[in-house]
C-alpha cells in the first residue's frame, strides 16, 4: 500500500512533535488522535510499551515514542496526544508531545534518509520530508513495534 | 453456504406458496390453465435451486412434479381432485424437507413412494414413456463465445470449460436438467470468472456474480461448489453453469459481470452436454435408472415397496373423501391449514442465526453482566428495600439470560471427534499397527469457539498416541498385551469444565529418557534432574524446546510438539496434564472451560493496579500477619494446615513493584496443576464477572497475563494467567511442592 | 470520468480525508462528506451525487440503514460500500440492500479508483 502511495504525486502526512523534532506518519495509517488518557501498564514488556488502553472495547497497546527514541522523559500535558495508527491490521497507540497538523508533501519533497543515518537505522525511518524550511522525519511504523533495536535520536537528527 | 441457504429458503418458500395458491385456484376452476404454467415454472425453479444446493431428494421430487405438470399443461392428462391431492402431498413433502434441511434425507422413503405415484399418475398410464425429442447427438463444442473480439480469450475459455466443469462431471440429474432445458428451448451457458490477484472477501465477489447470473436464468452447477465458494476455498477462478433463454445477450452478460470490481476476466460460452449416448437415445429415463441397478437402487426399490402400502391407504382415504363430494372450497381451507401447520411445525424447531450475530449477543450480555455488578453495588449503598428487591430480581434474570445465551453457543464435541476414527485408522495403517479408537462422551457440549480450537491439539495427541504410544504388534505380543492397541478418547462435564482425555495402553513415557533429553536441550540442569520426581520429569514434555520436529522418534517417543498442545489449550483458559506409567500407557487430560467469553474473577489491588484473577484458579483467601511468615531458602512461606505454602508478593511476581511491609497481608491462594502458592496483594476487591479480551497481536506473549478486560468505567484491567505466572522464574513455587 | 460527483461517508475524519485525497487526485469531484448514515441520507437528497461511498459501522445510523433509505428515495442511487475485512455478512446485507459494489479497507488507491470507475465510469 505504501509503495502505491509513493507513486502518486502528493502524500498527506500527520505531523507531530517529540522534544524539538518534527515527525510525520502517513495519513493512511492514522485512525484517530486521542487526548492522553489512563494507560494500564503491562508487566514484563519492553520499556517503551506504556501499556494498554480501551479503544471502543478493543484493548490496544500504547507506545511511548519518547522512550522508543530514548529521549528524556518529558512532562505530559494538555498537548500530549495518543495517535492511533494501524500497523499490520492492528491498532496501536503512539504517545507524542503534540500533534501539529496534516501536511501535504509532493513526492519529490520526500528524500531517503541521510547517509549517516542510512548505515544503521534506515529501516526505522522511511525518509525525510521537506516543507518550506522544515524537515520532518517520516517514520516507518511497521518497524516501531517489531524491531528490538534501540533508536537513539542523535542518529536521526538531521541538520536543516 | 449460509447466504445461499437463506436465499434458497426464502425463494423456495415463495415458490411453494405460489404453487399452493395456484393449485387452490385451479381446484376451483379446472379450466383456468394459466395457473398450470405458473405451477410448472415454480416446480421447475424449485428443481433447479435444490439441485444447485445439492438437495437431491427435493430436486428429484420437484422433477417428478414438474413432469406431471407438464403433462397437465399439454392436455395429456386432466385436472381432477385426486391429482391436486397428489400434488399437494408433494408440496407438503417439499415443505417438510425444506423446513428440516439438515434431516432431509430422513424423508427418503416418503419421497420415493411419492415420486412413483407422481410418475405413474394416472394408474392406467403406467407404460407412459416420456418421449423427449433429443437434440442430435454430438460431442461437446462451443457454439459461440462472448469473446468474439479476442480469439485468444476464446481459446482459454474452451480450456477452462474442459478443466473446470466436464472433468468434475455432471451427475445424472444435472444432465437430466440440461436436457430438459434444451427440450424447453433453453440453452446452457458456461461462465468462467477470474478475480484479480489478492482480492479480499472473495466469497462476496462470487456471491455478486451469482446474484447477477441468477437474474438471467437458473444456475445448475458451480465450480467450486457453492459451499467452497462461501468458504473461499478457491484461488481466483470460479465457474457457473447457467440455464437461460436461447437469445441471452452473451456480450451484455459478460459486460455486466465485468462491471463488478476486482473481476479481472470473464468468459461466457454456450455449453452442450457431452454425452452422446444420452443425447441420441430416446429411451426413457426410467430405463437408465433401472439398468444402473446398484445396491442403492435396490435399496430404494425395497423402500418403495415397504412404504407403498401405508402411503397408498392414506391417499386412498383422502381420495375417497374428496370423491365423496366434499366441497372444493372446504378442501381448500383444509389444505391451507395443513400447509400452515407444516410451516409452523418446521419454524418451531430451529431458527438459523448468523454466528456473528450470536457473538454480538454474547458480548452484549457480557457487558450487561459487568454493568449489573456496578448497578448492584450502587444499589446496595442506597439501602432502599424496594430497590434491593428489584435488583435481586435483575440479578436473577440477567444470570438466567447469561446462561441461556451461553447455551446458544454450545455445540457437541462430536463435531471434532467425528473425524478421528478415520484419521486414527489411516495413521495406524501407515505405521502398520493395530489400533482401536474408543470414543465416548461425544455428546458433551461446550462453547463453539472452544470446540473449533480444540481439534488441532487433539489431532496432535492422537497422532502421538499412534506414532509413539502404541507399540507395534510384535512388541505388544512379546509384552503379553492385546496385539490391538487401544486409544480412548473421552469427554465429560466436570463442574464448569469439560474434561477431554486421550489415553493409550502403549509403552508410556520413560521419565529418565525425558530427563536425559531435557538435559541435552539444556531445559534443565543436572542438579534439577537429580532431584526431579518422575511425574515432574514426564511433565517436561510440555516445555517449549523439548522436542524438535526433526528428532521425534529417537528419544522417549513422546513429546512431539507437546508445548504446542499446551499453548493452544492454555490459550483457551484450559489446562493439560499428563499421567504416564511406563509400560502401561499414558493419559493426557485437557480441562477446558465450558464457555470462553466470560469468566468470574476476583479483583485484587496490587500497587496502583487492579488485576483480575480467574476464580477457577483460586483455592482460598487468607489474611496473613507478618509474624506468621517464615523465610526459608526459596523465599517466604507460611504453614497452612500443616502444609508449607510458598508466598509471593503479586507486584513482585509481575515485576511491577516491590514488596512493602504491611500490618496484615491479604493473600490469594492459587493453584495450577498441583502447584499451590499464595500471592500477597494490597487489597481484595471482590468478585466480578468479566469479558475476556485478547491483548493486541503485538503483545500477546506475556507470561502470566491471560488477557484483559474492560471494566464498566472503561478502564482496562489485566486478567492473570495463574498457570503461566507459576511457571515464570520470578515466582517462588517451592521445590517441595513440585515433587509432592 | 471527468468530474463525477462523489459523496463520502465515514465516521472517521481520517478515512474521509484518505478517500478525498485518492479520489480528488483521480479526477473525481468530492461534493460532500457525511459523518454518519443520517447525514449521508440528508446530503444525498440535497446534492444528488453521482456516487456515494458508504462506511458500514457508524454511529447514529449505520451504513446499511442509510443504503436502504437512499435506495428507497432514489432506486438508481449508486452506492459503494467501504468495509473492513471480516465484515462479510454485513457486506452481503449491504449489497442486498442496493449497494452496487464494495471496497475493502485498508485499501489500495488504484483498486478504489478501479472499483468506482466500474460503477460510475
Amino acid at each position: 500500500m505504501t509503495n502505491k502511495i509513493e507513486t502518486v504525486s502528493e502524500v498527506q502526512m500527520v505531523a507531530f512533535k517529540l522534544e524539538k523534532e518534527e515527525f510525520a506518519v502517513n495519513i493512511h495509517q492514522v485512525r484517530e488522535v486521542l487526548k492522553m488518557s489512563r494507560v494500564t501498564p503491562l508487566p514484563q514488556s519492553a520499556n517503551y510499551i506504556e501499556g494498554v488502553i480501551n479503544l471502543r472495547g478493543e484493548v490496544i497497546p500504547v507506545v511511548d515514542l519518547r522512550k522508543r527514541f530514548e529521549l528524556p522523559v518529558g512532562e505530559r500535558g494538555e498537548q500530549t496526544r495518543i495517535i492511533i495508527v494501524e500497523i499490520q491490521n492492528s491498532n496501536v497507540g503512539l504517545i507524542v508531545d503534540s500533534v501539529t497538523e496534516v501536511l501535504r508533501f509532493s513526492s519529490s519533497a520526500i528524500q531517503p534518509p541521510p547517509a549517516r543515518v542510512a548505515g544503521t537505522r534506515t529501516d526505522l525511518i522511511k525518509g525525510v520530508g521537506k516543507v518550506a524550511d522544515r524537515l520532518l522525519i517520516i517514520l516507518n511504523l511497521e518497524k516501531i513495534l517489531t524491531t528490538e533495536e534501540v533508536i537513539s535520536l542523535e542518529e536521526v537528527t538531521i541538520d536543516s | 453456504m449460509e447466504e445461499y441457504r437463506d436465499l434458497f429458503l426464502a425463494e423456495a418458500g415463495e415458490h411453494l406458496q405460489n404453487m399452493t395458491d395456484r393449485m387452490l385456484e385451479l381446484e376451483k376452476d379446472p379450466t383456468a390453465t394459466e395457473h398450470l404454467t405458473e405451477m410448472f415454472r415454480a416446480a421447475h425453479s424449485l428443481k433447479g435451486m435444490s439441485g444447485t444446493m445439492g438437495y437431491e431428494l427435493i430436486m428429484e421430487l420437484t422433477h417428478e412434479m414438474e413432469s406431471l405438470l407438464d403433462k397437465l399443461r399439454s392436455g395429456e392428462i386432466a385436472v381432477e381432485t385426486g391429482l391436486i391431492n397428489l400434488l399437494f402431498e408433494a408440496v407438503d413433502l417439499v415443505q417438510l424437507m425444506i423446513g428440516n434441511l439438515d434431516n432431509r434425507e430422513s424423508f427418503f422413503t416418503e419421497v420415493k413412494a411419492l415420486e412413483k405415484k407422481l410418475r405413474e399418475w394416472p394408474a392406467q398410464d403406467e407404460g407412459d414413456e416420456r418421449k423427449l425429442p433429443r437434440e442430435e447427438g454430438r460431442p461437446i463444442s462451443k457454439e459461440s463465445s462472448a469473446a468474439e473480439d479476442n480469439p485468444q480469450e476464446q481459446g482459454t475459455g474452451a480450456d477452462m470449460v474442459k478443466d473446470k466443469l466436464i472433468n468434475s462431471e455432471l451427475n445424472e440429474f444435472e444432465k437430466e436438467m440440461l436436457k430438459d432445458a434444451v427440450f424447453r428451448g433453453e440453452k446452457a451457458y458456461l461462465i468462467n470468472v477470474r478475480l484479480r490477484d489478492g482480492s479480499l472477501l472473495k466469497s462476496v465477489r462470487s456471491y455478486m456474480v451469482h446474484k447477477a447470473l441468477e437474474k438471467q436464468g437458473e444456475i445448475i452447477k458451480t465450480q467450486p461448489s457453492l459451499q467452497a465458494m462461501e468458504e473461499e476455498k478457491f484461488d481466483r477462478d470460479f465457474s457457473f453453469l447457467l440455464l437461460g433463454k436461447p437469445d441471452l445477450e452473451i456480450t451484455a452478460l459478460k459486460k455486466k459481470i465485468e462491471s463488478i470490481a476486482e473481476i479481472e476476466k470473464v468468459t461466457v460460452s454456450s455449453f452442450i452436454i457431452d454425452d452422446q449416448q444420452e443425447a441420441t437415445t430416446t429411451a426413457p429415463a426410467k430405463e437408465t435408472q433401472d439398468s444402473a441397478g446398484g445396491s442403492l437402487k435396490k435399496q430404494e426399490k425395497a423402500a418403495i415397496q415397504a412404504s407403498e402400502n401405508t402411503v397408498n391407504t392414506e391417499t386412498e382415504e383422502k381420495t375417497k373423501k374428496s370423491f365423496n363430494g366434499e366441497d372444493n372450497g372446504d378442501l381448500a381451507q383444509v389444505r391451507k391449514k395443513a400447509r400452515i401447520s407444516t410451516l409452523n411445525r418446521s419454524a418451531e424447531k430451529t431458527v438459523r442465526v448468523e454466528t456473528a450475530k450470536l457473538d454480538a449477543l454474547v458480548n452484549l450480555v457480557g457487558e450487561l453482566i459487568i454493568n449489573r455488578t456496578r448497578v448492584l453495588e450502587l444499589g446496595k449503598e442506597l439501602k432502599n428495600e424496594q430497590l434491593e428487591g428489584s435488583l435481586e430480581q435483575l440479578e436473577r434474570i440477567t444470570t438466567e439470560l447469561q446462561s441461556a445465551v451461553m447455551t446458544l453457543r454450545m455445540v457437541p464435541i462430536k463435531q471434532v471427534f467425528d473425524r478421528f476414527p478415520r484419521m486414527v485408522r489411516d495413521l495406524s495403517q501407515d505405521k502398520d499397527k493395530e489400533v482401536e479408537l474408543i470414543i465416548s462422551g461425544e455428546e458433551t457440549e461446550l462453547d463453539r469457539t472452544i470446540v473449533n480450537q480444540v481439534g488441532d491439539p487433539l489431532v496432535h495427541l492422537l497422532r502421538n498416541a499412534v506414532d509413539h504410544g502404541i507399540e507395534d504388534e510384535e512388541e505388544r505380543r512379546r509384552k503379553g498385551k492385546d496385539p490391538v492397541g487401544k486409544i480412548r478418547l473421552e469427554a465429560h462435564h466436570e463442574g464448569s469444565h469439560v474434561v477431554v482425555s486421550v489415553e493409550d495402553d502403549g509403552m508410556g513415557i520413560d521419565p529418565e529418557r525425558v530427563k536425559e533429553k531435557a538435559l541435552q536441550k539444556k531445559i534443565i540442569t543436572r542438579e534439577e534432574a537429580e532431584i526431579m520426581g518422575a511425574d515432574e520429569a514426564v511433565r517436561l514434555v510440555f516445555r517449549s524446546g523439548f522436542s524438535t520436529a526433526a528428532k521425534v522418534t529417537d528419544v522417549s517417543g513422546r513429546g512431539v510438539g507437546m508445548d504446542v498442545v499446551k499453548t493452544a489449550i492454555e490459550a483457551l483458559n484450559g489446562t493439560v496434564e499428563v499421567k504416564s506409567e511406563q509400560g502401561k500407557g499414558s493419559k493426557f487430560v485437557l480441562r477446558l472451560p465450558l464457555t470462553l467469553a466470560i469468566i468470574r474473577t476476583l479483583m485484587v489491588k496490587a500497587g496502583k493496579e487492579v488485576y483480575a484473577i480467574p476464580i477457577e484458579a483460586i483455592r482460598e483467601n487468607l489474611f496473613v500477619e507478618p509474624q506468621e511468615i517464615r523465610t526459608i531458602q526459596q523465599g517466604k512461606v507460611i504453614t497452612l494446615r500443616e502444609e508449607v505454602l510458598p508466598l509471593n508478593c503479586l507486584k513482585e511476581g509481575l515485576g511491577m513493584g516491590f514488596f512493602e511491609e504491611q500490618d496484615v497481608y491479604p493473600v490469594v491462594v492459587v493453584q495450577a496443576g498441583d502447584r499451590k502458592v499464595g500471592f500477597m496483594v494490597d487489597e481484595l476487591m471482590g468478585q466480578q464477572e468479566v469479558v475476556i479480551k485478547s491483548l493486541s497481536t503485538f503483545i500477546n506473549d506475556i507470561k502470566g497475563i491471560a488477557g484483559a478486560t474492560v471494566l464498566g468505567d472503561g478502564r482496562v484491567t489485566l486478567i492473570l494467567d495463574v498457570a503461566g505466572l507459576l511457571e515464570d522464574g520470578r515466582v517462588n513455587v517451592g521445590k517441595e511442592n513440585l515433587n509432592h | 470520468m471527468l468530474g463525477k460527483r462523489i459523496l463520502i461517508t465515514d465516521d472517521t475524519a481520517f478515512m474521509r480525508m484518505t478517500l478525498r485525497n485518492v479520489l480528488a487526485k483521480n479526477g473525481y469531484e468530492i461534493v460532500g462528506e457525511a459523518e454518519d448514515g443520517l447525514q449521508a441520507v440528508e446530503k444525498y437528497m440535497e446534492i444528488k451525487p453521482d456516487l456515494v461511498t458508504m462506511d458500514i459501522t457508524m454511529p447514529n445510523m449505520d451504513g446499511i440503514t442509510a443504503i436502504k433509505k437512499i435506495i428507497e428515495k432514489d432506486p438508481g442511487a449508486k452506492i459503494v460500500v467501504v468495509s473492513a475485512m471480516g465484515q462479510k455478512a454485513l457486506v452481503i446485507e449491504a449489497l442486498n440492500s442496493g449497494a452496487k459494489d464494495f471496497i475493502v479497507k485498508p485499501f489500495q488507491p488504484d483498486r478504489i479508483v478501479e472499483a468506482l470507475q466500474k460503477v460510475v465510469g
